[in-house]
């Protein structure tokens, strides 16, 4: 299988050869992504065509380092996009437990000097990722960023599916404490 | 844009590799296939319900039929005027391998194959179970298997000639959450955990199997079960605590800190927030200072506190459990509660992280025979017969490797499977499955993988078919050539 720099490297020559490949190897991981976000097929499989256009439109002039991680944040996107323009009509799915879960997590804003976009959060997360160990950051991204559902999360890490809900509960409670004392605010 | 939305989107831009490395198994391709593993599930919204009866740990020597079996009754004190709680004392665990000595072979199991289905006194019951426990198949990890022992009533009691099945058709296909128990009685059930546990509830919300989402339109459904069909009310009590009750009448209530700001109640007085270094005994001492603090709730008349650390995960890490049990009854009925009616504390263990206070952070008190009929009580097979059956390859398992070998076989235990709509007694025998596939995290430590290999545990003459083996193959279940 041919490696990412070789696949990005199509993309740059304008090679619809980059589309077969980045097919090949990432198909089978942003389809798991869509899904497991908007849990339908055919959403899912148009987000994963989106993903293709956005990503021959992107690069160059991007060259991602980490080519499936660059694809699957583009999957995440758009299918998180779609999970809200349908969110007011139906409820239901992981992403809206999900999101039920963390919406305790961010302090509300009070004052303006402490608001912070989105790309300080993201920062700010991964200073709290990182002061974890590998098991609680795994758990913690395939619930949140994966959108697993607990259960599966649980059996990924080899957990008993009580302790993988007892582990995210710490795991957001500590989130927030960080977050307060990082004076993120949103 | 809300702010869990938010913080959602931004978990998008952190670190690829970071992501890359949680990513599923099987989704990714220079990562191959890693090994699936599902716990034993005692409790389930969904899906298979395993509850696992200890048999063997401690009463080897009774499959081999050699030296009687040390006495390890794990049965409590005879009942006093206290109900104040018991706890199960730890017995010693067998050393030597299960023996082959005295199992029926060549003439006595051509019998017990010959006397398949043949019956007339009671209903027959399926030959399988459903496979595994959600992803992957169902193995455990551990060092030696005695790691694998939880405090079963049944351990060391070879004397269990009969037990019960049950009609349950509150579990669902398609990993849909159970719906067995009516609106009113769920609703019922929180008042009444409400009233014992001295809190005022607020109005309560029953959930419909549409909220769900799955596209419920396609799927082949039992009949009388749609997208109207409750499958859980909640209320919230004004104290802040939740409660919640599912279709399979297991009961779950989550406490915060009278304060409002904290999210476990504090530990019973004189007792200290527990941790990586916390014993069996004083997890079982826990254990019963929380049972006779709820023993409104419970509902015990003889409460037994377990507390086990049992199995590893990947990562060589243990989550310990904390239990009760109703003690009363026999030893047959202490199996039934074990297995079916347990309540599971669990607490905030002390992690480093920031804000944990190592307090009680949920109660769980699963009653699967709340959604359940009697169909009657079954004679079962011997230990040993079991065995024999499993040897000539009677069995279910959803562990992707061939057949270990019978030297691999390491321990057996009694326990209930849902099959058919029914909650029947297997014998779940763990097989160590050297062949499995395993992590290199998990090679670096050693562990073992003791898989899950079924056998039915009522007598071959009440069973309708043999059992087929349902192996895992990416994923998908195929049936395995016996």
């Amino acid at each position: 299988m041919m490696d990412d720099a070789s696949i990005v490297a199509l993309y740059w020559q304008r090679s619809e050869a980059a589309l077969q490949h980045t097919a090949d190897k990432y198909g089978r991981y942003c389809h798991a992504i869509a899904l497991g976000i908007l849990d339908s097929q055919p959403d899912a499989e148009e987000c994963v065509n989106d993903t293709w256009l956005r990503a021959w439109h992107s690069m160059p002039p991007k060259r991602p380092e980490f080519l499936g991680g660059f694809l699957g944040r583009i999957t995440r996107n758009l299918s998180l996009d779609r999970l809200r323009r349908r969110r007011a009509a139906r409820r239901g799915g992981e992403a809206v437990l999900a999101l039920e879960e963390l919406s305790d997590c961010l302090p509300a804003r009070e004052t303006a000097e402490s608001e912070f976009d989105r790309r300080e959060l993201a920062r700010a997360l991964e200073r709290f990722l990182g002061g974890l160990n590998e098991r609680q950051r795994r758990l913690f991204l395939l619930r949140y960023w994966y959108l697993r559902p607990v259960k599966e999360a649980a059996a990924e890490l080899g957990m008993r599916e009580n302790a993988a809900s007892a582990a995210l509960f710490r795991l957001r409670r500590a989130l927030r404490t960080f977050l307060e004392q990082e004076g993120v605010a949103i | 844009m809300t702010r869990a939305e938010k913080l959602l989107l931004a978990l998008s831009d952190i670190r690829p590799d970071w992501v890359l490395d949680a990513a599923p198994k099987n989704t990714l391709p220079e990562t191959g296939p890693r090994p699936r593993r599902s716990k034993v599930k005692y409790w389930g919204a969904a899906g298979a319900l395993a509850a696992c009866l200890l048999l063997a740990f401690w009463g080897r020597e009774a499959l081999g039929g050699g030296t009687p079996p040390a006495a390890a009754p794990q049965t409590p004190p005879a009942a006093a005027a206290s109900p104040a709680p018991t706890t199960a004392p730890t017995p010693a665990p067998e050393n030597d391998a299960l023996s082959n000595a005295q199992r029926p072979s060549g003439a006595a199991l051509d019998e017990l194959l010959g006397e398949l289905g043949t019956a007339q006194d009671k209903q027959l019951l399926p030959g399988g179970g459903t496979a595994g426990a959600g992803m992957g198949y169902e193995a455990r990890l551990a060092y030696t298997v005695d790691e694998l022992a939880d405090g079963n009533p049944g351990a060391g009691a070879p004397g269990v000639e009969t037990l019960p099945v049950w009609r349950d058709a509150s579990a669902l296909p398609y990993g849909l959450p159970a719906v067995g128990l009516s609106e009113q009685a769920m609703t019922e059930a929180l008042q009444a955990a409400a009233a014992a546990l001295g809190v005022e509830l607020t109005e309560a919300t029953p959930h419909t199997l549409g909220e769900t989402g799955s596209g419920l339109e396609h799927l082949d459904l039992p009949e009388g079960v749609g997208p109207d069909s409750v499958y859980s009310v909640e209320a919230a009590a004004k104290n802040g605590w939740h409660l919640s009750i599912s279709g399979d009448g297991t009961l779950t209530v989550s406490f915060k800190g009278e304060a409002g700001s904290e999210d476990s109640l504090p530990l019973p007085e004189g007792f200290a927030a527990p941790g990586p270094d916390t014993t069996d005994a004083e997890g079982r001492a826990l254990t019963a200072a929380l049972a006779e603090q709820y023993a409104g709730l419970l509902g015990m008349e003889q409460p037994v506190a377990v507390s086990y650390a049992g199995d590893y995960d990947i990562y060589g890490e243990r989550d310990r459990t904390y239990l009760a049990y109703e003690g009363s009854g026999d030893l047959g009925e202490q199996i039934v509660q074990y297995a079916l009616c347990r309540t599971e504390f669990i607490l905030d263990e002390e992690q480093a992280l920031p804000g944990s206070t190592g307090g009680l952070w949920m109660l769980r008190r699963y009653d699967r025979l709340a959604a359940a009929e009697l169909v009657s009580e079954y004679p079962l097979l011997l230990p040993e017969e079991a065995r024999a059956l499993l040897a000539a390859g009677y069995y279910t398992t959803d562990v992707p490797v061939d057949w270990p070998g019978e030297d691999c076989i390491e321990a057996v235990e009694l326990t209930y499977r849902e099959s058919g709509g029914l909650l029947m007694p297997f014998y779940r025998f763990w097989v160590r499955c050297d062949e499995a596939p395993r992590s290199e995290a998990e090679q670096a430590l050693g562990l073992n993988t003791y898989g899950a290999f079924y056998v039915p545990a009522v007598r071959t003459e009440y069973w309708s078919a043999l059992p087929e083996q349902e192996i895992a193959d990416g994923g998908a279940l195929r049936k395995g050539a016996q």
